[in-house]
């Protein structure tokens, strides 16, 4: 069947009746049958997949809305009733494409020289974030803007700032976002869409608009860094090095 | 699919669906599955088929496109919007903040719109979420905010658009069509 001219271009066979196939042929030329990749037989859900990570971004849309606008939920109980809820939705999502997301909290090839190198990447983009945003505040609201009003006066404002700025964002966020959402995507669409969508999605959750020059590079970063590392933890070390960062700024008052 | 054949080349070396050349003794088309030795009957469904795959695809990329248009729609009506505010009341000490956030989204849809053409699920996607996220902002002040019939023909068409964009890509697949 196969000719000599395109003898060294068959490299596979065919998925039904097993003829040799030229690799770069759709169809087999002895049954007619459709050649499937492996790709592509996940790719016949791709949307039931794009509907579950919408119920996934619509919960976490619903919640960070409540949390950040509705005045009644500026409490500290009302903020770890948030937290808490945000984290099981990643987790749960998470957790629900088990097999295909597990590898991902693996660390293969750990190496303590590159994780400090990442950490330090993001503590100096931090930095840079909080003067050029602090410069952006005062330009156009004529004031610095302040997050956690409610914890000023608490006992433990300092340990509560520190666990709702840095500690759990870095784990759930990472794990909603470069965890489940990313891995999503990526059998959804190619690379470069599946890391634009979801750098994108984690910066207008934030809702803020002076912020969104820095979260969409910050998260294509994060993602850019799971992708070539296939793993999440240097992701949730850098993202805790930026907030806790931040965090200092913050309790320094600088 | 038209072709024409020049001597050299016999009709019977080009497949009579999607006109790829026949370079050995095939049953089957390998590019897009044709029957090469199938009865008149089986040939003729095949081509019905793949038909009716093209006017599909054809379809699918219409709302595909409807989809992209409306995210340039959705950035002229904030550059509007920005434009009337301003001139309503120039002098209010809030108004550039206002102006400015206006200019974002309309830079930013702007942008969506235009890489919309190229990567179509992607940008509907990020217009779809940003504009969800705009209409539940509003509905924490006003909660009959989402009841107008714009808003929602503007989510049900991205979300059709986005629909289309993941409907084509396997329809390409399955039938070789662009």
């Amino acid at each position: 069947m196969i000719t000599n001219d395109n003898r060294e271009a068959a490299e596979k066979t065919c998925i039904k009746c097993g003829n040799a196939i030229a690799s770069n042929k759709q169809f087999c030329g002895a049954c007619g049958s459709r050649q499937l990749h492996s790709a592509d037989a996940v790719v016949e859900n791709k949307w039931s997949r794009i509907k579950q990570a919408g119920l996934f971004y619509g919960l976490f849309i619903v919640l960070c809305a409540s949390s950040n606008f509705i005045d009644d939920f500026q409490t500290v109980r009302w903020s770890l009733f948030f937290e808490v809820a945000l984290a099981t939705t990643s987790v749960g999502f998470f957790t629900f494409n088990w097999t295909e997301n597990n590898k991902l909290l693996t660390w293969p090839d750990f190496s303590f020289q590159k994780l400090c190198a990442y950490c330090a990447l993001a503590v100096a983009a931090s930095v840079f974030v909080h003067y050029s945003v602090g410069w952006l505040n005062f330009t156009m609201y004529s004031r610095q803007q302040e997050n956690f009003t409610f914890l000023k006066g608490n006992i433990l404002g300092e340990f509560l700032l520190i666990f709702f700025t840095a500690a759990t964002p870095a784990l759930f966020e990472e794990l909603g976002f470069r965890g489940y959402l990313l891995q999503n995507l990526l059998k959804v669409a190619d690379v470069a869409q599946a890391l634009f969508v979801t750098s994108f999605l984690f910066a207008i959750i934030h809702m803020s608009f002076v912020s969104l020059f820095w979260l969409i590079p910050f998260a294509w970063l994060l993602g850019a860094v799971r992708l070539k590392e296939n793993t999440l933890w240097y992701g949730v070390f850098m993202h805790f090095c930026f907030n806790l960062t931040a965090c200092l700024f913050m309790l320094s008052g600088l | 699919m038209e072709e024409s054949f020049t001597n050299a080349a016999r009709p019977q070396d080009y497949c009579k669906s999607c006109a790829a050349k026949i370079v050995n003794d095939d049953a089957f088309c390998t590019t897009c599955g044709y029957p090469l030795k199938g009865t008149e009957k089986e040939q003729t469904r095949f081509i019905r088929h793949h038909a009716h795959a093209v006017t599909t695809a054809v379809d699918l990329n219409n709302k595909i496109r409807r989809a992209g248009n409306t995210l340039y729609y959705l950035s002229g009506v904030f550059m509007l919007i920005a434009i009337i505010i301003y001139c309503l009341d120039p002098n209010s000490p809030d108004i550039l903040i206002a102006v400015l956030q206006l200019v974002i989204l309309t830079g930013i849809f702007l942008a969506l719109g235009s890489y919309s053409r190229k990567k179509p699920l992607a940008s509907l996607v990020a217009g779809l979420c940003l504009y969800v996220i705009m209409q539940v902002i509003g509905m924490v002040n006003n909660p009959t905010n989402i009841l107008s019939i714009w808003k929602i023909a503007i989510i049900v068409y991205l979300i059709i658009g986005i629909r289309s964009a993941v409907e084509i890509e396997k329809l390409k697949k399955d039938h070789n069509v662009t």
